[in-house]
């Protein structure tokens, strides 16, 4: 396990697929624990309509897990520790493609709900 | 014993009297008229406004209708009346009887289909004496009482009907005590062919008084009601005439109203007691039929300053109420703040439409809210196959029993609550802020806010239309089936408020076009809406508050009819007439000192004038809407006057004046008064003189027999000797303990040959006789027809 997470080591196209998965799935199991959790404790008195209250509940999970997320990066850092990480090697990045789509997925959905949020708050999008 | 008194004035002048009578009455006891007194004034001109006092006018009008002319003629002819002059010689006057004698005569005996005219005026003066002789005091109950008229002889009405009408008296009260008239003559011809009508008139009037004064003429007459009139006695027991002139030749009386004034002061002075001391003394004169008298007084004007300030206080009220810059808070000038209220109103309005959408939760007995429960919940159990046609026909206009037709039968309560709590704004601001035009843009912002609401409602699709709301609905069906939160148990609670979302949707589909017409009808000219509410109320609209501003501008400023500025212009105009002989004495030395004085008293504990001294806590909305817009100017002109009196006098800001202080220390215009009461108001020929013989009434009326007594001996022990009014002579002091703040000198007058003895008594014959050349737009007999009423010429 501490292989997957913690090892930025490329070793061929079957290891690195499969460690994307597992990320892209535990990443939606932590977000859908926290947008959970959110749901029932966040703008519970708000006037908002439930679905935004929702939506904005789902933007601060997103935010909550990329926080967690920043965690893990500290730790796999910390772990791995600078001098073996070979930023002038391209195989190095390949190694650690499963962390980037995370990392930069979760921003870029952070960013398309939060339009779509806009969306639906407009006047003109709300049936 | 009083004597049961009615007082009826004729005409326009007639009425000005009784409004002197009135107000002397009131300065005196603090109420129009005793109980034994009446007043009633016949008019011919629907126009004319009775003047007031603080306690309500007692002057009653009897409106005789000139309409119809020619039909009310012929109906006179018919009653077999020889004087109806022919038809197309009458005018059809649109004022009173414009000048014509025998048109005020013929308005008189008169009906058309409006009323019958001589029916009107019997009851009217029958109505009179019986009021006059109170059933409350039974001690004059059977009192013979005595009759007044008054006005003058120089219109239409006054010298068209005054004979008829004591006639007409003399029939309706049987067993009547004394009948007198007192009529005002015009002065001496400035210019006699510019008012040639006033002076043949008058001349006419008299001419025709002399032709039935005699003993050898026959008044006979058929009544509208069948019964005969036929009697040589004297239409009146003396007639008293009076003018602008003086006989010694001082300067006239500069105006009428002056005039009006002295003849005021007579009948009130009559009123309380004059009149049984001049009977005492006349009972030894030789019997005349015409008198005159001479009239002065030294007078504190108390009730004067009392108006004048009560006309600056409401003056400082209304501007207060109309200042389009400014309004008072909390006892401070301040702009009015725009950016403020459309914060409040934005407040309010928001409030306001969510209450209207919370009314429209419930229908009856059954909560929407709960009805959408369990539409959820029967989706949420797969109760319902096809949910999305089954919330169709929910919501559709097309069904005669679903929730639409539930909120269209319950769209009321919520336009009622817009209504009714936009009302409550605008009376609310109102009744704080005492401006109205504060009030009119607090609703010119409810009318934005109205608008904003509505297309921010427009942009999100809603309309009016079923057609529309069909589309709408399809769209927000499909959406529910969008993003159902299942996964995160979420979606009951979504489901059920997307529903609700239909329905508020719904709400704002039926109240959009209420909205559009609540906001029109602020603003337009159309007949208001009204809730439908326990107590109905009137939407308010910002042209009832232009309507309002322009009243309220007239009653400070009008220069035509009642306003305060006007009325103050009168009173400094009286106060200042120097021809009246009445002196004006102050506590402090002058009219504007005295209402300084005045004025700081009141304001001592005041900053500026409140609604509340006029109407309490009553609703200024309700006071200044629901009064109908064209009397709003005299209704607020007779409150402002009535109500600031009212509290002047409660705390006491003008303290009564011993006028004989004034005249012990300042003897010599003491005694320049009482002369001017030697000087009767008629200018006489030269080689005339009036009797003077002791059987003639001439005294001194003041509050107590002491203080008059005090004054003669002054006037008697001075330099000059003074002993016109003899101290010796008990007939000489009158004392009537209400008289306060005057001394009256009075001197009377009979054996007067008014077509011999007054002065311009040729002149008034010549264009009497013979038309002026200046008048070109009728004949020789046009104008004899126009002057002539009673005696039989043509």
């Amino acid at each position: 396990m501490e292989d997957i997470f913690f090892d930025a080591t490329y070793s061929n196209l079957q290891q690195l697929l499969g460690r994307i998965i597992i990320f892209l799935i535990l990443s939606g199991l932590l977000l859908y624990i926290i947008f959970f959790v959110f749901s029932k404790l966040l703008f519970r008195k708000s006037s908002h309509p439930k679905e935004i209250a929702l939506r904005l509940s789902f933007l601060w999970s997103l935010f909550a897990y990329f926080i967690v997320f920043n965690i893990y990066i500290f730790v796999f850092i910390l772990k791995t520790g600078l001098d073996s990480m070979h930023w002038t090697n391209l195989k190095f990045y390949l190694g650690l493609i499963a962390q980037f789509i995370v990392f930069f997925g979760t921003i870029c959905f952070f960013f398309i709900k939060r339009h779509s949020l806009t969306k639906i708050i407009n006047e003109k999008s709300i049936i | 014993m009083a004597t049961p008194t009615v007082i009826i004035g004729i005409g326009t002048s007639g009425l000005r009297i009784l409004e002197n009578v009135q107000r002397f009455y009131y300065e005196s006891f603090g109420v129009n008229k005793p109980e034994y007194v009446q007043y009633m004034y016949i008019e011919t001109d629907s126009n004319s406004e009775v003047g007031i006092t603080p306690v309500e006018n007692e002057i009653k009008q009897v409106l005789i209708s000139l309409k119809e002319m020619k039909t009310m003629c012929k109906y006179v002819q018919n009653l077999g009346a020889k004087w109806v002059p022919p038809l197309e010689e009458l005018s059809i006057y649109t004022i009173g009887a414009g000048g014509v004698r025998p048109n005020g005569r013929v308005g008189l005996w008169g009906k058309n289909s409006e009323q019958k005219n001589y029916i009107k005026v019997k009851d009217a003066i029958e109505n009179a004496v019986r009021l006059a002789r109170s059933p409350h005091n039974p001690d004059i109950t059977d009192t013979e009482p005595a009759i007044f008229v008054t006005g003058s002889l120089t219109g239409g009405t006054g010298s068209g009907i005054f004979i008829d009408l004591a006639y007409l008296i003399r029939k309706t009260v049987t067993n009547i005590g004394e009948l007198y008239g007192l009529f005002l003559l015009p002065p001496i011809p400035s210019d006699l062919e510019e008012k040639a009508q006033y002076y043949a008139n008058a001349y006419g009037a008299i001419n025709d008084l002399n032709y039935y004064n005699r003993s050898d003429t026959l008044y006979h007459e058929t009544l509208p009601d069948g019964e005969e009139i036929e009697t040589s006695d004297a239409p009146f027991g003396l007639t008293q005439l009076i003018s602008q002139n003086y006989v010694k030749g001082d300067p006239a009386i500069s105006t009428l109203n002056g005039l009006y004034k002295m003849a005021g002061l007579y009948l009130f002075l009559n009123m309380i007691g004059v009149k049984e001391h001049r009977m005492a003394r006349l009972v030894d004169a030789p019997p005349s039929h015409y008198g005159t008298f001479g009239l002065s007084g030294i007078q504190f004007p108390k009730d004067q300053i009392q108006e004048y300030i009560a006309a600056q206080l409401s003056t400082s009220l209304v501007e207060r109420w109309n200042d389009s810059n400014q309004y008072i808070l909390q006892g401070n000038k301040e702009n009015i703040p725009r950016n403020d209220i459309a914060e409040i109103v934005k407040m309010e309005w928001d409030s306001i439409i969510t209450d209207a959408f919370h009314i429209l939760d419930s229908v009856g007995n059954i909560t929407i809210k709960k009805e959408i429960i369990e539409i959820t919940n029967k989706i949420i159990d797969k109760e319902i196959p096809d949910h999305s046609k089954y919330l169709f026909e929910k919501f559709t206009s097309r069904s005669t029993n679903n929730i639409y037709v539930a909120l269209q039968d319950n769209i009321s309560n919520a336009v009622n609550i817009i209504i009714d709590r936009i009302y409550k704004l605008n009376n609310d601001i109102l009744n704080r802020t005492e401006n109205i035009h504060y009030a009119k843009i607090t609703l010119e912002y409810v009318t934005g806010f109205i608008d904003e609401t509505n297309k921010f409602w427009q942009s999100i699709g809603v309309s009016s239309f079923p057609k529309n709301w069909e589309v709408s609905l399809d769209k927000m069906i499909s959406e529910i089936n969008k993003n159902r939160y299942k996964y995160i148990l979420e979606h009951q609670n979504l489901l059920s408020e997307k529903i609700y979302s239909i329905f508020e949707f719904m709400k704002m589909h039926f109240l959009s076009s209420k909205l559009v017409d609540i906001h029109d009808n602020i603003l337009n000219k159309e007949q208001s809406l009204r809730s439908t509410s326990k107590i109905p109320l009137k939407l308010p609209k910002t042209e009832t508050y232009d309507k309002i501003a322009v009243e309220l501008a007239k009653v400070i400023n009008d220069k035509k009819s009642m306003s305060f500025y006007k009325r103050m212009d009168d009173i400094k105009q009286d106060i200042n007439d120097n021809t009246l002989p009445i002196l004006r004495v102050f506590h402090y030395g002058s009219f504007d000192d005295e209402l300084n004085y005045a004025l700081t008293e009141y304001n001592r504990n005041y900053s500026y004038p409140s609604k509340v001294d006029l109407i309490q806590n009553d609703s200024l909305w309700e006071y200044l809407s629901s009064i109908d817009i064209s009397s709003l100017q005299s209704h607020v002109y007779k409150d402002g006057i009535t109500k600031f009196r009212d509290l002047i006098k409660d705390k006491n800001c003008v303290n009564d004046y011993d006028v004989t202080k004034y005249i012990k220390e300042n003897l010599e215009n003491g005694i320049r008064i009482a002369k001017k009461a030697t000087n009767v108001f008629l200018s006489i020929k030269e080689g005339y003189t009036l009797d003077k013989a002791h059987y003639l009434p001439r005294f001194v009326a003041g509050s107590s027999r002491n203080s008059i007594e005090e004054v003669l001996r002054f006037f008697k022990n001075s330099e000059k000797p003074f002993d016109d009014f003899p101290i010796s002579d008990p007939k000489t002091i009158l004392p009537l303990p209400n008289l306060q703040n005057i001394l009256v000198f009075y001197d009377e007058k009979t054996g007067l040959i008014p077509l011999e003895m007054i002065s311009y008594a040729d002149r008034m014959k010549r264009v009497y006789d013979t038309k002026p050349k200046n008048i070109l737009d009728i004949s020789e007999e046009q104008w004899k027809i126009r002057t002539r009423a009673y005696i039989p010429e043509f």
